[in-house]
């Protein structure tokens, strides 16, 4: 659930020289969220640094929208597997004298 | 050493723009920060590979990196100098730097070339424009806390590139945990946004707990008579001494649960992890006289193995 200030994503895509329709299509895959209040498309403050990756990956990096969609589920098993270390970590200290 | 930036994009002398791209490209698809969070080696190389990109791919940097190697940046001063040398009558190639003297004559790129490289690796979003924007760089820095510390929701005043920046640090962070705040990055070019901070706390261990997330562990220790036959233990929590009721028949290992007396729970107000009592059962040492009797004694009514 994202939160935080809500965000014009018209305004949002014109001060950030952005093209709307990279934006629905990111939308579309499920890979940012947005919130829509009387039919006007908002960008939860949460979601901006999001966003910004992903427009960095596929135009600095030259990555379709493909490869968007498997670099965000491979980065959120790593997260999740770099949280299961630590909590591992955490644990075999329990042992260390 | 000096680094050789064809070597770090894995390319010939003679590469031309769109060879410099491609392996720019290919290399930062695997280095980028975005793509190796938390990994330094990642991000150190592409730094790397960024700066070679950058000099390689600017004809009059190129050319003077091909010219003096890793004294490129001294180009206009050397070709002052021999320049003056010159016409003062003294004549010869500029001594100090000929060692790195000798590569080949770089290619170079027209303006659309430029335009083309600079719009789609930079500015991304900004294409056709003449003067790019750039986000800020983003910065990494960190925060000891101590186990109390991490406790409580508290104030932190950092100095972040000789900016004074006062933070909140919510309740309950771990070790290892980076926040992100927002804009307090480096400041952006030609109007573009600044970078983020990536803040993470190193959170240092307890001699009297172990944290795993929001529960924590301690031991506490009974004498032999307590642990047969039962009676109070007095045990150190975050909050203080508590006294506890020990079982009859406790031995080493046996594990009680506080609850709701472990750590904060991260964002979430109000709750807060286990905390897990393991006991250890110490053994007298010495006895006296009649400590010895009274075991022997105890030893005659045990069942022979």
């Amino acid at each position: 659930m994202s939160t935080g200030p809500l965000i014009s994503i018209e305004l949002y895509c014109r001060h950030e020289e952005l093209d709307l329709t990279f934006v629905q299509a990111l939308t579309d895959r499920g890979l940012i969220h947005v919130v829509v209040q009387e039919e006007q498309h908002f960008l939860p403050a949460d979601q901006v640094a999001r966003l910004e990756q992903l427009a960095r990956m596929h135009f600095d990096l030259d990555i379709n929208l493909e490869g968007l969609e498997a670099i965000s589920h491979l980065l959120e098993r790593m997260d999740r597997m770099q949280q299961q270390v630590r909590t591992m970590e955490q644990r075999l200290r329990l042992y260390e004298p | 050493m000096a680094v050789d930036y064809y070597k770090v994009l894995g390319l010939e002398r003679s590469a031309g723009a769109d060879a410099i791209k491609s392996a720019y490209r290919k290399l930062a698809r695997k280095y980028h920060p975005d793509l190796n969070p938390n990994d330094t080696e990642a991000k150190r190389k592409f730094q790397e590979i960024n700066e070679a990109q950058e000099v390689l791919s600017d004809p009059d940097s190129r050319r003077k990196y091909d010219k003096y190697g890793e004294h490129w940046k001294h180009a206009d001063q050397i070709e002052a100098q021999e320049k003056q040398r010159a016409q003062q009558g003294a004549g010869g190639s500029g001594g100090a730097f000929t060692g790195d003297a000798g590569f080949g004559d770089g290619s170079t790129m027209s303006e659309e070339e430029m335009n083309d490289l600079f719009g789609n690796l930079f500015g991304g979003r900004g294409r056709g424009r003449r003067e790019v924007k750039y986000r800020g760089p983003d910065y990494r820095a960190e925060s000891q806390l101590d186990l109390m510390g991490a406790r409580t929701t508290h104030q932190q005043t950092l100095t972040v590139n000789g900016k004074q920046l006062r933070i909140t640090v919510p309740a309950g962070v771990e070790d290892g945990q980076t926040i992100r705040i927002p804009g307090q990055g480096g400041a952006g070019v030609n109007g573009g946004p600044p970078g983020d901070l990536y803040l993470t706390f190193v959170v240092q261990e307890h001699p009297r707990f172990k944290r795993v997330g929001a529960d924590l562990y301690t031991t506490a220790s009974i004498n032999l008579s307590t642990a047969m036959l039962g009676g109070e233990v007095r045990v150190e929590t975050l909050d203080g001494i508590v006294k506890l009721k020990a079982a009859p028949g406790t031995r080493t290992g046996t594990r009680v649960k506080l609850k709701g007396k472990g750590f904060p729970v991260y964002k979430q107000e109000g709750q807060h992890g286990d905390l897990y009592v393991t006991y250890t059962v110490e053994l007298p040492t010495t006895l006296t006289p009649e400590q010895r009797a009274l075991f022997e004694q105890l030893a005659r009514t045990e069942p022979q193995p």
